[in-house]
C-alpha cells in the first residue's frame, strides 16, 4: 500500500519542512491541512496510513478528535507533532492510539530519524516517558491542557471560555486545578514552573 | 557624837478624860557626822526664796518650790518646772507646797490656782485652776466637797492633821501658833499656844513643847476646847538655851513622826511603845539659818533644809573620815602608802609620817623613810628596805632585829613562803638565808628599764605571782625561773594584786582590773565612768566585801558577785561607789605599796590617801537597795518640745529627730545607776545618768518600742520598762492610701490603653486607608505587570510557536530544495535562506532561553541526566552550525555517565558554549569531555579555535564593563546573549566556569559542578 501521509499543522512553512524530509524519506503522497476541520474534512476525502497530527490548532485541540480519528480510522498511523515535550502529554496520549511522538525543539537529525521511523512503522515505546513523574504538568488532563495552553498564552478567562465555548466557571475551575496540581501559588509562579520544565505555549 | 533622848511616858486618866503623858530623857549618840552642801539659785534653783519642800517618799523625788519656779531633784540633778524649757507652764509665784492626808504634794500659786505633783511632773489641777483662798484650799486639802467649808478665813499650815475627832490645823503667826480644829463647816480655834511653844502630833495625838524641853500633850476639855497637860519634866535633858539667831522649831514628818531643830540639834520625835522618843540625828546643823522647811529621806539619812531666802541646804552623812599627819601642817605632804598600825592606834606610814590623833607615845618603826614596799611575816617579823638596805623589825617586841646590806637594792617586794622570806626587786629575786643574810637566788637577765617590782601572792607552795612595771610575772621556785604571764596591751602596771578565795584581783594603773586563776586571767567590766581604770588596791571586810581604792574614790563589792562574773560569765557585777556625797572629800587615794589597805583594831578599814588616810566602818554604812525608776520628762521632736503625753498619740510622720529627756529618780548619786535603752529590736546603749537624753533621728513609721531599764548597780537585776510609740505614715504611704494607688494606677493604666487604642485606631484607619490606597496603585501596578507578563508570554509563545519553529522548517526546507535545485544562482540563493534560517533559529532560541532565565530564581528538584545523550543531542543539534564542516565535534563523555543537575539548563548552558567554541572555529576540532574528582564533576569543552585574551575570558565570564576588554570587537562575533544566559545559569546551577584561551591556539572551558 502506498504511503500516505497528512500533515496537520497551522504553519506552512513546517508543514513544508516536513514534506521536503517525507519526499527525501521517498515518500509520494504528502497532503496537509492546517486545523481542526480540514484535517476532518481530509481524512474523510483521502485515506491515509499516516497522520502527522499538531496538538494546537487554530480551531482546537487535535487531542479531543484523536479518538474520533482512531475510531473512525483505526488503521491510521499518528505522529503527535508538538512544541510540548512528550512527558506532558505522556499520560493522554497512553489512553489513544498513537505511534510516535515528536517533539518540535529536536534537532534536524532527530526529526529525519523520527519520521523515517514513523513512516517505516516503528511504533514509539512511551512507557519510559510516561513514568517519568519529575515534571508536574505530566498530571494535568487534556482540558487543563488547553486551558493551560491558552493561560500562558496571556488570555483571560473570559477570552478561554468565549474560545472553548465553556462557562467562566468552567474555566475558573479548571484554573484552579492547575494552580493545586502543578502547586503554583500565582499566575507568575506558574509562568516560571512552565519555563523551568520547558512548557511550550 | 550620837545622842538619844528617850521621854518614859505614862498615861494618867483623869476625868475628863486627859492623857497624863510621863517622858523621861535617854540619851545617844549620832551615828554620822554630816556635811551640808547648799543648793541655790546659782546651783540649779530658780531662786533663793524657798516656799516650800516636798519628798516625795514612793517616788523618791524631792520637790522644792521656789518663788521663781519647781524644781525637782533626783539625788544628783535638778529638773526645772515653770521656767521657759518647762512642759508645764505655772504661772505666777509659787506661794506653798504642800501635802495632803493622802500623801499627794500639791502646790498653790500666787493667782490661786493649785497643781499636783503626779509622778515626776506637775500638773496643773484643771477642777481646781483658781481657788478661792483658804476655804478652798482647806476643801481641796481635806477632800472636802467644794462648798463644804465656809467659816472665815485661816491661814495656810504645814501642818495639818486629820484624828480621829476630826480634822485640826496649826497655824503658826508671828507671836503664837494656835490650833483649829474643823466643826459645823469651820475651823475654829481650840488652843492658843504660848510663844515658847512648838505643836506637833504623834499617832493622833496632839503635843506642845516648850523651849526648855517640857513637854505637855493636848487634850479636849470642857466646853471643845483643848486644854494642856504636863506629863512630865524631861529629867536631865537640856535643850540648848535658845540664843538669838537659834532655831527652835517642830516640823511635822507625817502623822506618827515630827522633827525638832534646836540650834545645830535635829532630833526626830516618835512615840515607840508608849514612849516618846527623841533621837539626835545630827548637831551639826547650819548655824544661822532660818530654816522653815525640812524634809529627812529616811532611807539615806539626807536631811533636806529649806531657808527663807538662802536656798536649800542638803545634808548627808559622812561614813568616811579623813586622818591627817599627826604633825600635819603646811609645806609637809600628807600622802599615804605602806601602813603600820602602831599600838597607840595611830599609823606610822613608809615615809615616817604618824597619821592619828592619840597621844600616848608608841615606838616608831620607820625610823628613816623606806620604800614602799614593806611585809609582816607570820612571827611578827617587820620587814622594809631603807637606805641602809633591809630592815628587819620585831613588831612583837617594838625592837629593830637586824640591818642588812646583803642585796644592795632600794626597793624590794616581801613574801613568806615556806618558812622563807623571798625579796623582789628590780635585779632579782633574793631569799633570806637561815642565817639571817639574804642572798639573790636569781638575777633576772631580761627585764626592761625602769622594771619595778609591786605586790607579790603566793599561788601555791611553789609559785608566786609578782606584779610589776612589765605586766604580771609569775616566779616559779622549783625551777627558779621568773616569767611573764601576761602583759596589758597598753602597757599598763600591774601595782596591787589580792587573793580572794583562790581568785586573784590584780589592780592595774591605766588598765582597771583583771582577774586570775589558775593559769588563765580575764579583765573585768569597768564601771560606766571608768573610774576603776586605776584602781590601786583590795581588802575584804568582814561582809565579805571587796573594797577597792581608786583615783576617784572606793567601789564595794560583795566578794560573791566576783567570783560569779569569773564562774559564771560576764554578767553584772553588784558593786556600790563611794565618793565626795558619801563623805569622801578628797577622791584620789594611792596605791603601789604594800601593805595598802589595813584594817584597824576599832574594825574601821584605813586607805592610803593623796591627802591623808580614808577611814571608815563598812558595817556602819548602810546599804541602800533602792530600785531607781526612769521617767520621760521631755519629748523633742525635731528640736520642738513636748510633754510625754504625746507619745499617748500617734506622732507626726514629719519626724527628723526624736529626742526624749528623761528623769531618773531614786535619790542615788549618778555613779550608782546605770541606764540603758534601746529601740525596738535594737541592740541596748548605755548612757549616762548626768545626761539621760536618747536621741532617735529618722526614725521609720509606723509602730515602736522604746525599752529604758535602770539599775542600782548593787543590784544585779534591771527593772525594764517600755513605751510603745507610733509614726503615722504620710498620707502617701498609708497603706490604705495603696489602693488609691493600685486604683489610679489602674484608671492610668486603662486611660493610657484607652488612649493608645484611639492612637493605635487612627493609625490603623490611617494604615488602612495608606494600604488601600498603596493595594489600589500595587494592584494597578500588578495590573499593568500582568499585562506586560501576559504580553511577554504572548511574545515568548509567538517566538516559539510562530517564528522558531517555522525557521527550523524555513532551513530543512530550504536545505532540501536547495539539494534539488540545480541553477547555481538560486542553489546559493536557496543556501543562504537556508543558513540564515538556521542562524535565526539559534538567535531566537537563545533569547527565548534569556527572556526565560530572566524571570527565574530557582530550579526545580535536580534529576539524574545522561551526560553522553545530552552531549551527542546538542552535537547532532549544533552540527550545522559548523562554519566549516571539516571541524570536527567531539563527544568524548564515557557512554553511561550519569550526573545529578537539571537536564534542561545544562542543556541551555552546553548548547551556548559549544555554540560559541563552533563560532570561533573554523578548523581542527570542538572536544567534549568530563572528569569527576570526589563530588566534583568537571565538563570540559575545548575547541582549537581563534581563542581570546585574558580580559575577555575575564568578561565572559564576570559580565563586567567592556570597556576592560581589549580589542573587544575584534572577538565580538555575537551579541553577547549566550554568555549572558551562561552567567545567569552557573549561578543558578551553583555551578563553576573557568576559560582558559590562547589566541589562535584555541579556547578551554571547564565547568565545574557540585555532586550532592
Amino acid at each position: 500500500m502506498e504511503t500516505k501521509v497528512l500533515i496537520a499543522d497551522d504553519h506552512s512553512i513546517v508543514r513544508m519542512g516536513l514534506s521536503a524530509i517525507l519526499n527525501k524519506l521517498q515518500v509520494k503522497h504528502v497532503d496537509e491541512v492546517s486545523n481542526c476541520a480540514q484535517l476532518m474534512q481530509q481524512l474523510q476525502a483521502e485515506t491515509y496510513t499516516h497522520l502527522i497530527l499538531d496538538i494546537i490548532l487554530p480551531d482546537g485541540n487535535s487531542l479531543e478528535i484523536i479518538e474520533n480519528i482512531n475510531n473512525l480510522y483505526p488503521n491510521i498511523s499518528i505522529l503527535i507533532h508538538s512544541m510540548q515535550p512528550i512527558e506532558v502529554y505522556g499520560k493522554i496520549l497512553k489512553k489513544y492510539k498513537i505511534h510516535s511522538y515528536l517533539y518540535k525543539g529536536v534537532s534536524e537529525h532527530e526529526i529525519n530519524y523520527h519520521l523515517e521511523s514513523f513512516i517505516k512503522g516503528v511504533t514509539m515505546n512511551f512507557s519510559k516517558v510516561i513514568e517519568n513523574d519529575e515534571n508536574p504538568f505530566s498530571t494535568l488532563a487534556v482540558r487543563e491542557l488547553e486551558v493551560l495552553h491558552y493561560l500562558l498564552n496571556g488570555y483571560r478567562t473570559k477570552e478561554i471560555s468565549t474560545m472553548l465555548g465553556l462557562k467562566m466557571n468552567t474555566i475558573s475551575t479548571i484554573k484552579s486545578v492547575i494552580f493545586d496540581k502543578v502547586k503554583a501559588e500565582s499566575f507568575t509562579h506558574l509562568l516560571q514552573l512552565a519555563h523551568v520544565h520547558q512548557i511550550s505555549y | 557624837m550620837y545622842i538619844k533622848l528617850v521621854i518614859n511616858s505614862k498615861q494618867v486618866f483623869l476625868l475628863n478624860l486627859l492623857v497624863l503623858l510621863m517622858c523621861s530623857p535617854k540619851f545617844s549618840f549620832g551615828q554620822y557626822s554630816y556635811t551640808f552642801e547648799r543648793i541655790n539659785s546659782e546651783t540649779g534653783l530658780p531662786a533663793n526664796t524657798i516656799k516650800g519642800v516636798q519628798f516625795d517618799k514612793v517616788n523618791r523625788f524631792l520637790w522644792v518650790a521656789t518663788e521663781s519656779g519647781l524644781v525637782r531633784y533626783n539625788g544628783h540633778s535638778f529638773q526645772s518646772f515653770g521656767d521657759k524649757n518647762a512642759t508645764i507652764k505655772l504661772n505666777g509665784r509659787i506661794v506653798s507646797l504642800n501635802r495632803k492626808q493622802d500623801g499627794t504634794i500639791f502646790g498653790r500659786l500666787l493667782d490661786e490656782s493649785l497643781f499636783t505633783i503626779i509622778d515626776n511632773k506637775a500638773i496643773i489641777d484643771p477642777k481646781h485652776t483658781i481657788i478661792n483662798f483658804s476655804n478652798e484650799y482647806l476643801n481641796y486639802k481635806y477632800n472636802l466637797s467644794n462648798d463644804h467649808y465656809t467659816g472665815k478665813k485661816i491661814g495656810i499650815s504645814n501642818k495639818d492633821f486629820k484624828v480621829k475627832d476630826g480634822y485640826f490645823t496649826f497655824l503658826d503667826d508671828l507671836s503664837k501658833s494656835k490650833l483649829f480644829k474643823y466643826t459645823n463647816g469651820q475651823f475654829d480655834s481650840v488652843f492658843v499656844c504660848e510663844s515658847n511653844e512648838k505643836a506637833f502630833s504623834l499617832n493622833g495625838r496632839f503635843f506642845l513643847i516648850k523651849n526648855d524641853g517640857k513637854v505637855n500633850e493636848l487634850t479636849l476639855g470642857d466646853g471643845g476646847k483643848m486644854i494642856s497637860n504636863k506629863i512630865s519634866t524631861i529629867g536631865d535633858f537640856k535643850l540648848e538655851k535658845i540664843k538669838p539667831g537659834n532655831i527652835f522649831n517642830v516640823f511635822q514628818s507625817d502623822s506618827t513622826k515630827a522633827y525638832l531643830i534646836n540650834a545645830s540639834n535635829l532630833y526626830s520625835i516618835e512615840i515607840n511603845k508608849g514612849v516618846i522618843e527623841f533621837t539626835l540625828v545630827t548637831n551639826q546643823l547650819p548655824n544661822s539659818e532660818y530654816i522653815r522647811f525640812l524634809q529627812v529621806d529616811e532611807i539615806t539619812n539626807t536631811i533636806y533644809l529649806g531657808t527663807d531666802n538662802r536656798g536649800l541646804l542638803i545634808g548627808r552623812p559622812s561614813y568616811f573620815k579623813r586622818v591627817m599627819p599627826k604633825d600635819y601642817s603646811d609645806g609637809k605632804s600628807s600622802a599615804a602608802y605602806a601602813q603600820v598600825l602602831q599600838k597607840n592606834g595611830n599609823i606610822q606610814i613608809n615615809s615616817g609620817t604618824v597619821f592619828g590623833s592619840a597621844v600616848t607615845n608608841a615606838p616608831l618603826i620607820f625610823y628613816r623613810p623606806a620604800s614602799t614596799n614593806t611585809f609582816t611575816s607570820k612571827s611578827g617579823m617587820f620587814y622594809m628596805t631603807n637606805s641602809d638596805g633591809i630592815v628587819s623589825y620585831d613588831l612583837v617586841k617594838q625592837q629593830l632585829v637586824n640591818i642588812s646590806s646583803d642585796i644592795d637594792h632600794d626597793r624590794n617586794s616581801f613574801i613568806e613562803l615556806n618558812n622563807a622570806i623571798y625579796s623582789f626587786n628590780e635585779k632579782g629575786v633574793g631569799i633570806k638565808e637561815e642565817n639571817g643574810k639574804w642572798e639573790m637566788k636569781l638575777l633576772f637577765s631580761k627585764v626592761p628599764f625602769g622594771f619595778m617590782t609591786f605586790q607579790v601572792k603566793e599561788i601555791n607552795n611553789n609559785e608566786i605571782l609578782v606584779t610589776s612595771s612589765d605586766g604580771l610575772y609569775k616566779y616559779t621556785i622549783s625551777e627558779n625561773s621568773f616569767k611573764r604571764i601576761f602583759r596589758d596591751k597598753d602597757g599598763a602596771n600591774f601595782r596591787a594584786i589580792y587573793n580572794l578565795k583562790g581568785y586573784f584581783l590584780l589592780g592595774t594603773y591605766g588598765s582597771g582590773i583583771y582577774m586570775y586563776k589558775d593559769g588563765i586571767i580575764k579583765h573585768m567590766p569597768l564601771d560606766q565612768n571608768k573610774y576603776l581604770s586605776f584602781t590601786h588596791c583590795f581588802i575584804l571586810d568582814d561582809q565579805q566585801r571587796i573594797w577597792a581604792s581608786t583615783n576617784k574614790g572606793l567601789f564595794m563589792s560583795p566578794s560573791q558577785s566576783l567570783i560569779d562574773f569569773w564562774e559564771k560569765g560576764p554578767g553584772n557585777i553588784a558593786f556600790k561607789y563611794y565618793g565626795k556625797l558619801d563623805g569622801i572629800d578628797v577622791l584620789e587615794m594611792n596605791g603601789g605599796c604594800s601593805p595598802c589597805a589595813i584594817k584597824l583594831n576599832n574594825g574601821d578599814y584605813s586607805f592610803p590617801g593623796i591627802d591623808g588616810l580614808i577611814q571608815f566602818n563598812p558595817s556602819k554604812i548602810p546599804q541602800i537597795y533602792i530600785k531607781p525608776k526612769v521617767y520621760i520628762d521631755k519629748v523633742y521632736i525635731n528640736k520642738v518640745l513636748n510633754s510625754d503625753e504625746i507619745m499617748e498619740h500617734n506622732l507626726t510622720s514629719k519626724i527628723k529627730m526624736l529626742e526624749f529627756q528623761l528623769g531618773v529618780s531614786g535619790m542615788l548619786t549618778r555613779e550608782d545607776v546605770m541606764l540603758e535603752f534601746k529601740f525596738d529590736t535594737e541592740t541596748w546603749n548605755r548612757i549616762s545618768v548626768g545626761n539621760a537624753n536618747i536621741s532617735y533621728g529618722n526614725p521609720a513609721f509606723g509602730s515602736h518600742k522604746l525599752f529604758i531599764r535602770t539599775r542600782n548597780t548593787i543590784l544585779s537585776k534591771w527593772d525594764t520598762q517600755e513605751y510603745s510609740f507610733y509614726i503615722n505614715y504620710p498620707w502617701y504611704l498609708n497603706p490604705y492610701i495603696f489602693f488609691l494607688y493600685l486604683g489610679v494606677l489602674v484608671l492610668l493604666i486603662y486611660s493610657y490603653s484607652k488612649i493608645r487604642f484611639l492612637i493605635y485606631r487612627r493609625r490603623q484607619l490611617e494604615l488602612e486607608s495608606e494600604v488601600l490606597s498603596k493595594t489600589t496603585k500595587l494592584r494597578k501596578l500588578n495590573e499593568g505587570l500582568t499585562k506586560r507578563n501576559q504580553a511577554k508570554d504572548q511574545v515568548i509563545a509567538i517566538m516559539n510557536h510562530d517564528i522558531l519553529t517555522p525557521l527550523k522548517y524555513l532551513h530543512i526546507a530550504a536545505r532540501n530544495i536547495e539539494e534539488k535545485v540545480e541553477e547555481p544562482g538560486t542553489k546559493k540563493s536557496l543556501h543562504q535562506i537556508a543558513t540564515t534560517a538556521k542562524e535565526l533559529e539559534y538567535q531566537t532560541s537563545n533569547m527565548l532561553n534569556w527572556v526565560k532565565l530572566d524571570s527565574l530564581e530557582k530550579l526545580p528538584k535536580a534529576q539524574n541526566v545522561d551526560l553522553y545523550n545530552v552531549v551527542s543531542q546538542l552535537l547532532d543539534f549544533t552540527e550545522p552550525f559548523k562554519n566549516n564542516k571539516q571541524v570536527e565535534l567531539i563527544n568524548n563523555i564515557p557512554i553511561g555517565t550519569f550526573i545529578l543537575t537539571w537536564p534542561e539548563q545544562l542543556r541551555v548552558l552546553l548548547y551556548n558554549i559549544i555554540m560559541n567554541s563552533i563560532k570561533s572555529t573554523d578548523v581542527g576540532s570542538i572536544s567534549i569531555s568530563s572528569i569527576i574528582n570526589d563530588h566534583i564533576f568537571e565538563i570540559i569543552i575545548e575547541d582549537t579555535g581563534s581563542g581570546m585574551s585574558t580580559s575577555m575570558a575575564k568578561y565572559l565570564i564576570t559580565g563586567l564593563s567592556k570597556d576592560e576588554v581589549e580589542e573587544l570587537p575584534k572577538y565580538k562575533k555575537g551579541n553577547g546573549v549566550g554568555y549572558q544566559i551562561i552567567r545567569s545559569l552557573i549561578a543558578l546551577m551553583h555551578a563553576k566556569i573557568e576559560i582558559t584561551s590562547k589566541e589562535m591556539k584555541g579556547t578551554k572551558v571547564v565547568l565545574y559542578f557540585i555532586q550532592f
